[in-house]
Parts: C-alpha cells; structure tokens; sequence
C-alpha cells in the first residue's frame, strides 16, 4: 500500500511544470533518436552527462527515462517503414511490420506497435511500481559476497542470451573489465594500467568509452560499408485505421508481450532483445494464421513491440533497487547516477525518495505523451529519415566531440575518444558485440569491490561464495545459463552426427 | 578496399590478441610493488582474474573460428578511404579545437564526416557545420555555463 503513497507522491514530482517539460522533451528526443540510424538511448543520455551536470538529479532522470522509453517507441516506426530497425529491441518487428509495409498495411502496423508499446509500457510501468520496493526488501539481506553473485550472473546472462557466438560475447565483457580497470584503485590508491599518462589516473571515462563505441565506432564501420547500402521507404498507404479484425488479432499479444517482457527485462538476464524473440516464437506458435508469418503477420508486430515496451520497464527494476544496470542504456543511467554522487541501491529508496517515485511517475505520463506522439505523428517521424546521411553522421560526429570535449576540457579526452571508435570498428569488423562491453565497463570496477570486501571479511577464504546460500545459488543460476547454450549445441551436434 | 573473406584468420588474430592482451595485464600488474597486508584480496587481485579471462576467452574464439566452416555470406567489403578520412578530422579536432576554437574545428569536423559520407555539396556542408557548431556554442556557453573555447573567433 504505501507504494502507493509514495506513487502519488511522486506524481506531485513528476506533475510540476518544469519536470513535466523535461519529460515532453525526453519522449521527443527519444522517438526521434529511435527514428534515426546511428544513435540510440544509451549514447543519447552519455552525450547529454555533461549538459545535465547542472540540473536538478529528478529532472535529469525524467528526462533520461523518457529517452530511454521513446527510443523504444521511435525505433518500430523505422522498422516497419525501412526494415532498418533503429534499435536492436525491434529486429523482429521488422521482419513482419516491415512486410506489412509493403503491403500497404503499413499505418496498421505502426498503430499496433504503439497502442502495444502503450498498454505493455503501462502495466510494465505498474509492475516495475511494486516490485522494485519489493526487490528492495530483499536487497537489504544482501551482503558483498551476493552482490558479487549477482554481478556475474548479470555478466554471464548479458552474453550467452545476446548475439551469436558466446566467445565473441566474452570478448566483449572481458575488453570492458580491462578497460574498467585502467586508472587508480579506490581502496589503496595504487595506479593500474595508466602507463605513466596522468590523464589515465581517474580511469577511461564512461563516457568516453560509451561515445566511442557506440558513436564514432558506428560511423567508421558504417562509412565504410556505405557504398554496398541500400534502403527503400514505403509510404503509408489506404486505410491508417486498425480493422475489428487488427484489434481481434493484436490484443492478446500485447498481454502476452508484456508477460514476457517484464520479467526477463527485470532478471538480472537484461536486455530488450531477447523477450521480443521468445514473443515472436510464442505467437507463432498459438496464431491460427502461422502461414502469415514471415509475410506479414499483425501478431508477430503487435507481441514483440509489446515485449520490448515491456523489457524496458524491467530493466529499470534492478538498476533502481539494486544497482544493477542489465543494458547499456541503463549502464549509462548508472554512470549519471554516479555523477550526481548517488549510488542506487536499496538504500535509493529511503535517501532519494522524491527522486525514484518522480522518476516513475513521470514515465506513466511519458507513456501516454509518447502513444500520443506516435500515434497520429507516425508519417512525420518518418520525414526525420530524408536528413542525408553524411550530414546525419557529421552532426552525431559533432555532438561525440562535444560530449567528450565538454567532460573536462580535456583535448587528450578527444583523442582517445578517436582511439575507442577505432576499437569500436574493429569489435565491429570482428562481430564482437559492443554493448556485454559498456554493461562490463559499469559492472567491472563495482564487481571488484565486492569481491574484495567479501573476501576480506572472510579474511581470503573464496568459500564464502558457496557457503551463503543465496550467493551459491545465484552463482549455480550463472553457471547454468553459461553450460545449457553449450550441452544443447553438443547434442544437436551429436543428433547431427547419428 | 579491405575484402574480409574468410572467417578464420581473422577469428584467429582476435582470439591471439585478447589472449596476448590477458597475458600483458597479468605481466603489467606483476611489475606493481605488493602491498603488505592481505595480499590475496590486493589491487592485484581482479586484474589477474580479468587477464586469466582473457587467456581462456582468446583461446576460445581461436578455436571456433578453426572449426567454423566458412559461409558464403562471411565475404565482406570495406572501403578504407572514408574510415582514414574521419579519423582525420577527429585527430585535427584533438590538436585545433582549443587553438583553432569550438565554431571553426567544428565545422571541420562535421564538413569532413559528410565528405567521408559521399556528400559534394561543399558549399550547403559548410553552412550547415557553421551553424551546427555556432549554435552548439551560444547553447552551451550561454545557455548551460559550459565553456567551449573561442580559439581565433574571439568576440
């Protein structure tokens, strides 16, 4: 009950003029960065750090969440419309909303994805409002050994549940714990890894490393592959309203994407990606049209725009009650948290109350600004896309040196943000996935804190992780997602040979 | 031109770095004075951890690109051209932006970038970079106290 106190509390917050301009702003800004290519929530809210240094913490997170929400909404728009989802949450929604569009039923497909965004980022929002207090309660039995637990059960999950190759998916955590590691060690003081170079004493910026890769390393590798481009826009065509039949076959996907969203969102397992695919494979599996599939199903648009509204609001869970960012976009909302000088946790909860509960309740209100945004406005995001690309990719370049620049004055900064973006390209090149690294980044230095706080408190004894029941299990959970990928592809393999 | 290929000598040289990589932090981090007192729970300690990750990661990723069969689809092209050309302009940035100012370094950044992007219209890039950077610099040392630096266009 007294969530909902605290709720409407965080309405009075969320409902001042000032903070409610910051959320109309935040949902803006993210369908639009959803929209376009080449930028998305995470290097949006890692730009935006230092131009926020001086707001208040509530409104800059307003601000960040409705990001983090509208990119979700603006990145379905393009693609149905383009097939070049802006954001990796909405590679399956292409595959079916983008075949919608070229049948003409493209406004069709646009207008379940965002009444579904709309109701799954609504109940999501809802659920999120109870289970965080509710994580919290349990946070507060937690001690170092299991938050190091959960730490890489959140590393191990962010990589075998994303991209194709597992080694590939360790590549990239591993390079962001090297990179977290440069700079001075907080409990002794001692240098590691900064060769001398005064600069590399306080670490590799977030930051830095966040636009690097995230920027600059996705326009190298995207200029590099320009000339074999190639897109098409298919215009809305006939009838921009859902049939009887549309709303039939859309409403119950909705409810069974945010089932699967909110949860897998809200594990430790993070990410938006994989909930849209366990949708798509759910729906086709209970369709009486699996024939559609493929060519343009309305289900297979309505389930995983639902579920990753949905995943969203999940992952917001552990990174308020527990400190625990599972995306790089909620990586990016730790490091803000980080520059405010507040650290989530449980403790968030009693310490910062007005902040959490404006931060909430304003993302129920930027839900219902982004349906309205998305809804009528769909054909005019799409205008967003006929800015030439070279003058896209020179402004996002712009705003990377800005970002870096505006940091801390420093010009070795600017540099090294060149230096990421060609590690960036090459992670690129490799198909190391870029964003296990940002999470690790985060993860890294918190990771290693725990771990040594846990083992001096066991004055070195390493069975402390397995005594503590909780930390054992948890760690059992991460070996477990880490061996079922690799004794299914043996017996496949074996099923293969007999 | 850069032709990717096939998958595994790539695949390989990946997996040879990261595993030379974990072995120079392991070295690097050795080369550090001990501390006296709880030598296991150390500033050492993660590093090493991190270093040994690597090792077993590269060896890893050796081994699946030895046993991945190669696709057709592997066969990438890259232009290199565009990639040396931005890379110049972010290099100029880090050595003109405080002698040259915030508006000028700018506007070579974003006119270089759009270059690199096969854009020709030189004269409608230049106008845009100008205004791009003039107005992020009104914004930001106006409006959000955060000073770029005036370089040559001092007024």
């Amino acid at each position: 009950m007294s969530s909902i106190y605290a709720l409407l509390d965080g309405f009075s917050v969320a409902l001042a003029p000032a903070n409610l301009l910051w959320a109309s702003i935040g949902v803006f800004m993210g369908t639009a960065i959803g929209v376009l290519p080449g930028i998305g929530p995470a290097l949006t809210i890692a730009l935006l750090l230092p131009a926020t240094f001086s707001f208040e913490p509530a409104s800059a997170f307003i601000l960040f969440g409705g990001i983090y929400y509208g990119a979700v909404y603006g990145s379905s728009t393009t693609a149905i419309l383009l097939n070049t989802p802006g954001e990796t949450a909405s590679v399956v929604t292409a595959i079916d909303g983008h075949a919608m569009a070229k049948q003409g039923r493209g406004a069709q497909a646009l207008a379940t994805a965002a009444i579904g965004s709309f109701v799954a980022g609504t109940l999501a929002t809802a659920a999120l409002t109870f289970v965080a207090p509710a994580l919290v309660t349990l946070a507060l039995k937690f001690g170092p050994a299991e938050y190091f637990a959960l730490m890489v059960l959140a590393l191990v999950t962010v990589t075998s549940l994303l991209g194709t190759s597992l080694p590939r998916g360790f590549a990239s955590i591993f390079i962001g714990l090297a990179l977290g590691l440069v700079g001075m060690d907080v409990q002794t003081g001692q240098a590691r890894f900064t060769f001398g170079a005064l600069e590399l004493l306080d670490g590799v910026g977030t930051v830095i490393i966040a636009v690097g890769l995230f920027a600059v390393g996705e326009a190298l590798y995207v200029v590099a592959r320009e000339r074999f481009h190639r897109e098409e826009i298919y215009a809305i065509k006939g009838s921009v309203w859902m049939s009887r039949e549309d709303w039939r076959r859309s409403w119950k996907p909705w409810l069974r994407g945010t089932v699967i969203g909110f949860p897998i969102g809200a594990l430790p397992a993070g990410g938006a990606e994989i909930p849209t695919f366990l949708s798509y494979v759910t729906e086709k599996r209970l369709t009486k049209h699996p024939e559609e599939f493929g060519k343009g199903a309305i289900e297979a648009v309505a389930g995983p725009e639902a579920a990753n509204n949905a995943a969203v609001a999940g992952v917001l869970a552990p990174l308020l009650a527990l400190g625990l960012p599972t995306s790089a976009t909620a990586a990016m909302m730790l490091a803000a948290f980080q520059q405010y000088g507040i650290q989530p946790g449980p403790l968030l909860f009693q310490t910062n109350s007005q902040l959490i509960w404006g931060l909430l309740a304003s993302l129920y209100i930027g839900n219902v600004m982004l349906l309205v945004l998305n809804l009528p406005l769909a054909g005019l995001w799409v205008r967003l896309l006929l800015i030439p690309r070279p003058w896209l990719y020179g402004g996002i370049l712009v705003f990377a040196t800005l970002g870096v620049y505006t940091l801390d004055n420093s010009l070795f900064d600017v540099a090294l943000l060149w230096g990421i973006g060609m590690l960036g390209l090459a992670m690129r090149m490799l198909d190391v996935p870029v964003a296990p690294c940002i999470v690790a980044l985060i993860l890294g230095p918190m990771a290693e804190q725990h771990l040594r706080r846990a083992l001096s408190i066991s004055q070195g004894d390493p069975l402390v992780f397995v005594s503590s029941p909780l930390a054992a299990g948890i760690l059992a959970l991460a070996l477990a997602f880490l061996l079922v990928p690799l004794l299914m592809k043996l017996r496949r393999s074996e099923a293969a040979m007999s | 031109m850069l032709r990717m290929t096939s998958y595994k000598p790539y695949g390989v040289a990946l997996g040879a770095a990261l595993a030379l990589l974990g072995a120079a932090m392991i070295w690097v981090i050795s080369l550090l004075p001990d501390t006296a007192a709880y030598a296991a729970v150390g500033p050492k300690m993660f590093p090493r951890l991190v270093g040994a990750g690597l090792i077993l990661t590269g060896l890893a990723v050796i081994r699946e690109a030895m046993t991945t069969e190669p696709k057709d689809e592997d066969e990438i092209e890259y232009d290199v051209l565009p990639i040396l050309t931005i890379s110049a302009g972010l290099i100029f940035a880090a050595f003109a932006l405080e002698r040259l100012g915030w508006i000028l370094t700018a506007a070579v950044v974003f006119f270089v970038t759009a270059w690199a992007f096969g854009e020709r219209r030189r004269l409608a890039t230049i106008a845009i970079g100008l205004a791009l950077s003039a107005g992020t610099y009104l914004l930001f040392n106006y409006a959000l106290q955060l000073s770029l630096p005036a370089g040559i266009l001092r007024f």
